[in-house]
């Protein structure tokens, strides 16, 4: 199968990093039962989304808008159900699952249901190590300790035969992260990493997983909902609307100037203490905004025209073409045509 | 601008609830002193654990056994009247009445706040029948002047609460609470459920409906961000204590508990220059095992040797104050007889 991706090309003229996992054209239609039977949801719409080694990419977007379902899709837990995933440039089928599994790891948002609570820490990191990197049972508690040091969890022995219910919020997670690392992956998928954790802890996971991807060169993929932290961590951003990736570019240009309408409404709405306007009276007589998208609805024109400040009739007839502002920034919207 | 400061509707003194009794207490609010004053947003910044949700069900008597208060008063100051009405002490009848009345609640989980076989309009007018004598009609038309309120179509007032979007349903949660136009409103972690956009829109809807209606709000959230640009005041707790009480902006440009600071300094920036930033090293403590001193100690970067033998306290009647050794008495800003709140 022959596929050029249609958006990575700008992104790819810039010298950057060999790409490692892609979307390509990717779409999820999930079809509903019951009484909704025929019905379906437009999770995804050609998405285009590509990891790069050593790089983090920030999916952002509000709930609902297909950012955990991409990543379901990256690492195979499910097929698209038009588009591919391709790893190193191949496409990954569902026959490739074990292979896959073992070179791209998700890290879920519940370090308290993502953990088996009947077993020991031990048994939890052996697990991945004897089935995707192949340790023998000589080599297994040595391998163990050494994943627990690597996520700061020391002195290792202190937590390698805790059970997840003694362990705080905070080491669940970093148990959660040496478990993904256990099997030696090129990209670990981030579905909302922190955003089960306390305030004052999240900064040092988020501090870890930067220092993983430096150390290791790992691609990463960091979902969120909260844009502030995207910028600290990510290089790039990619912000997801209704199941389309509405724009994607550097993290600065993204949040310093943003193109796209529901970029600068997602930066708008985020809570920022050093805002001008916070709590003058110009900003509380703004107007509500439409309710969000129906996903059951065939999508046409640009999602967001029901609620896009600068609609004209064009954007709920017609798709919105790509424009790319600067290598590698690029955003789907009328307003740039 | 008036020179006067709004009268006291809600006095907090030396509250203390704790969870169980005899030796195994642990004590999830301890000692807990504030005031809030009419039409002002008092903002309850803390982690889990830190026993913001627990005062928040102690002020309106709401928390079940095992958790039980121990000791102080809540006084309500109808209208900031001088006569007070001991919260904790007045009948169950009594307390029925004031309810919806004047203090209302609204709660993190909108969907579990709600009753999902009954229509919004019955739930509405069960709340406005309880307290206003009106027929049945006007409670239900009076149930879509308050969804209206909210930004919610009138026409929803025969849905269930399954079928409104997330946004909805906490707005739906807020209006009931504006139902007999209370003095106080509660609310515990309103936003966190639904995504920023959604959360921006509550909180600006709040704020017009505060200026609106005049009431005051006890604001409970973990999310310091959202209440520097939302309260008027912010008390920080942490291990059931309030470790610092002061303006929202004093608490965000001049923090002086090291935890607020640290609290402060765990949200990255949106704009400007990024830096890198540490967090909180360790992780909240066990309630049930205190370290010794200051409960913060084991975690602060600023730690004294003396700040393990002794507990510091908040100092009372101060505008920004911290509970902290390294505070000097002259570093509290004293309150001035007379400043307006807002």
């Amino acid at each position: 199968m022959s596929t050029t991706p249609p958006a990575t090309q700008a992104a790819e003229a810039a010298e950057t990093p060999e790409a490692i996992l892609q979307a390509v054209g990717v779409t999820k239609r999930i079809p509903l039962h019951g009484r909704d039977r025929g019905h379906v949801v437009h999770a995804l719409n050609g998405v285009d989304l590509t990891l790069r080694r050593g790089q983090i990419l920030a999916l952002v977007g509000e709930s609902g808008s297909g950012k955990s379902t991409l990543a379901r899709l990256l690492a195979l837990g499910d097929v698209p159900t038009s588009g591919e995933v391709q790893f190193a440039g191949k496409p990954v089928r569902r026959a490739d699952r074990r292979t896959h599994f073992g070179r791209v790891q998700m890290v879920l948002q519940d370090p308290f249901s993502s953990l088996n609570n009947l077993h020991r820490v031990r048994y939890i990191l052996s697990r991945p190590l004897r089935n995707f990197a192949r340790t023998s049972s000589a080599e297994l508690e040595g391998r163990v300790l050494e994943l627990l040091e690597r996520v700061n969890l020391t002195p290792a022995d202190d937590f390698i035969d805790k059970y997840p219910h003694e362990l705080s919020g905070g080491q669940r997670q970093r148990i959660a992260i040496a478990r993904a690392l256990a099997a030696e992956p090129a990209v670990l998928l981030g579905d909302e990493p922190v955003s089960m954790l306390d305030v004052s802890i999240r900064l040092d996971i988020l501090n870890l997983l930067a220092e993983l991807r430096r150390r290791d060169g790992l691609a990463m993929l960091y979902i969120t909902h909260d844009i502030a932290s995207a910028r600290y961590f990510a290089d790039e951003i990619s912000v997801m609307y209704a199941g389309h990736i509405v724009e994607t570019g550097p993290v600065e240009q993204v949040t310093q100037e943003p193109k796209h309408p529901y970029t600068k409404l997602l930066l708008a709405a985020s809570p920022d203490p050093d805002r001008p306007t916070a709590g003058s009276s110009e900003d509380l007589d703004e107007e509500d905004l439409a309710e969000p998208p129906n996903l059951l609805a065939e999508p046409v024109g640009c999602p967001f025209a029901h609620r896009c400040p600068d609609a004209t009739p064009a954007c709920s007839t017609t798709a919105p073409p790509t424009h790319t502002f600067a290598a590698s920034h690029w955003a789907r919207c009328w307003l740039y045509s | 601008m008036t020179n006067q400061d709004p009268p006291i509707l809600l006095d907090v003194a030396g509250l203390t609830v704790e969870y169980g009794s005899g030796d195994d207490a642990v004590r999830a609010v301890d000692d807990v002193s504030f005031q809030l004053r009419r039409g002002e947003i008092l903002g309850v910044a803390g982690e889990s654990g830190s026993g913001k949700s627990t005062l928040m069900t102690a002020l309106t008597r709401l928390q079940r056994p095992p958790a039980r208060i121990a000791g102080g008063t809540v006084t309500y100051h109808p209208g900031g009247a001088e006569a007070g009405i001991d919260l904790l002490a007045v009948p169950p009848a009594r307390l029925r009445e004031l309810r919806w009345d004047s203090l209302a609640v609204v709660l993190q989980s909108a969907m579990a706040a709600l009753n999902p076989v009954m229509r919004l309009g019955a739930q509405f007018a069960d709340v406005i029948r309880a307290h206003r004598a009106v027929g049945r009609k006007d409670a239900w038309s009076r149930a879509e002047e308050l969804l209206e309120l909210v930004g919610i179509p009138a026409n929803r007032v025969r849905s269930y609460p399954h079928e409104l979007s997330g946004g909805m349903r906490q707005r739906a949660t807020i209006a009931l609470a504006l139902a007999c136009e209370p003095e106080i409103i509660v609310m515990d972690e309103p936003t966190t459920a639904v995504d920023v956009v959604m959360q921006r829109q509550i909180v600006r809807r709040l704020m017009r409906l505060r200026r609106q209606f005049g009431f005051a709000i006890v604001f409970v959230t973990h999310d310091l961000s959202l209440l520097v640009e939302l309260a008027d005041r912010i008390m920080v707790m942490y291990a059931g204590r309030i470790v610092e009480i002061g303006s929202a902006s004093a608490i965000y440009h001049d923090p002086r508990h090291p935890y607020s600071q640290g609290l402060r300094d765990s949200f990255p920036p949106l704009h400007g220059p990024l830096r890198e930033l540490r967090g909180i090293p360790g992780s909240p403590p066990d309630l049930r095992a205190l370290p010794s001193g200051c409960a913060f100690q084991p975690r602060c970067p600023k730690r004294q040797p003396e700040c393990s033998a002794s507990r510091p306290e908040l100092p009372l009647e101060v505008e920004h104050g911290a509970a902290c050794l390294l505070q000097r008495p002259a570093d509290q800003t004293r309150l001035p007889a007379s400043k307006a709140v807002q």
